[in-house]
């Protein structure tokens, strides 16, 4: 019985009232209906959510590439502005305007999607950071711009890339596993 | 200007979705790429979410002979893989494994004021300067 009432009010939501204004808060509303798969014991937080979040990505990226004609690649986005070309940076400093935006937005409609825990020291972050803004550059892109523009397209190059750099990262994860980093 | 709204807004709807998703916080990701160990697939759907709804959209905008704003669609024709990509991301995916963060989620969640995501954002920023650096001093000669 449960289970068919919290899926009733699922189904409202994403049939019934798409109206724009009210999305960031049936967002929010949505992550309260928990256990509409699993008899009440599955939280939708943890496939649902992802999914709405990907798709509002993939319309993002769309939105751009409509409009502008451009790749949705934050790396890429990013290192324009750090190493600025005439002519071509003053949209990707209104994306990283945008990206900051959600963020702050984030913070006042859904403060646990911002609840950052530091999981390990500033020598870990520093060497994340670096290995993360170096290897994006010199692999021409990043989750974004690899993963999602450029799978969507098929292109050779990001499928390798995004193979690739989930490999590493599931090894560095099993890494970290085996030599007691992760608890 | 329509094009600086353009770029804003969709990077706004971008930063929203990977906050929904949960890709702003280093310890899902990890333990989505915590394939060995305690594993939480659940960040697989924002790349199925994503790729679903991009590439059925990418086939019907590129059907137009030009985007809305801008003379000319800028996508990426180079098809050849080489060491560099493979290399790069490698060292992007061992520090994606490490921190937690890609590029984008570190940007939105810089705005918490957690010192680790700005230690991690700053230490990015060098990193793309590194590269930079080393690109114009070492790899790019003889081109």
């Amino acid at each position: 019985m449960r289970v068919v009432t919290d899926h009733a009010i699922v189904s409202d939501w994403i049939f019934d009232d798409l109206a724009i204004p009210s999305f960031l808060a049936r967002i929010v509303k949505a992550t309260e209906v928990r256990g509409w798969l699993a008899g009440g014991e599955m939280n939708i937080d943890q496939f649902f959510m992802p999914l709405v979040g990907g798709v509002l990505i993939g319309l993002s990226a769309s939105l751009l590439l409509l409009l502008k004609g451009r790749i949705f690649g934050v790396s890429g986005i990013l290192a324009g502005v750090l190493i600025p070309k005439a002519g071509d940076t003053a949209w990707r400093v209104a994306a990283l305007g945008g990206l900051v935006t959600a963020g702050i937005l984030l913070l006042m409609v859904r403060p646990e999607s911002m609840a950052v825990v530091s999981v390990g020291s500033h020598w870990r972050y520093i060497a994340a950071g670096l290995l993360v803004g170096f290897g994006t550059q010199l692999g021409s892109g990043c989750t974004s711009g690899h993963g999602v523009c450029g799978i969507s397209r098929l292109s050779p190059r990001s499928i390798a890339a995004t193979f690739t750099f989930i490999a590493a990262g599931i090894m560095m994860v099993a890494l970290m596993r085996a030599i007691g980093v992760l608890s | 200007m329509s094009l600086l709204l353009a770029a804003f807004f969709s990077a706004l709807m971008f930063g929203l979705g990977l906050g929904v998703a949960g890709m702003t916080l280093p310890s899902k990701v990890i333990g989505f790429l915590d394939v060995t160990g305690n594993w939480d697939p659940s960040l697989a759907f924002v790349m199925i979410g994503a790729i679903a709804v991009h590439s059925v959209s990418y086939r019907l905008i590129t059907k137009r002979a030009s985007p809305i704003l801008t003379a000319n669609f800028q996508i990426p024709t180079k098809r050849q893989i080489d060491p560099k990509l493979i290399f790069g991301s490698l060292l992007f995916g061992a520090g994606w494994g490490l921190g937690g963060f890609c590029p984008g989620p570190a940007i939105v969640a810089a705005v918490s004021g957690v010192p680790s995501v700005l230690v991690f954002l700053v230490s990015m920023i060098a990193g793309v300067y590194l590269h930079q650096f080393i690109n114009k001093s070492f790899l790019s000669k003889g081109n």
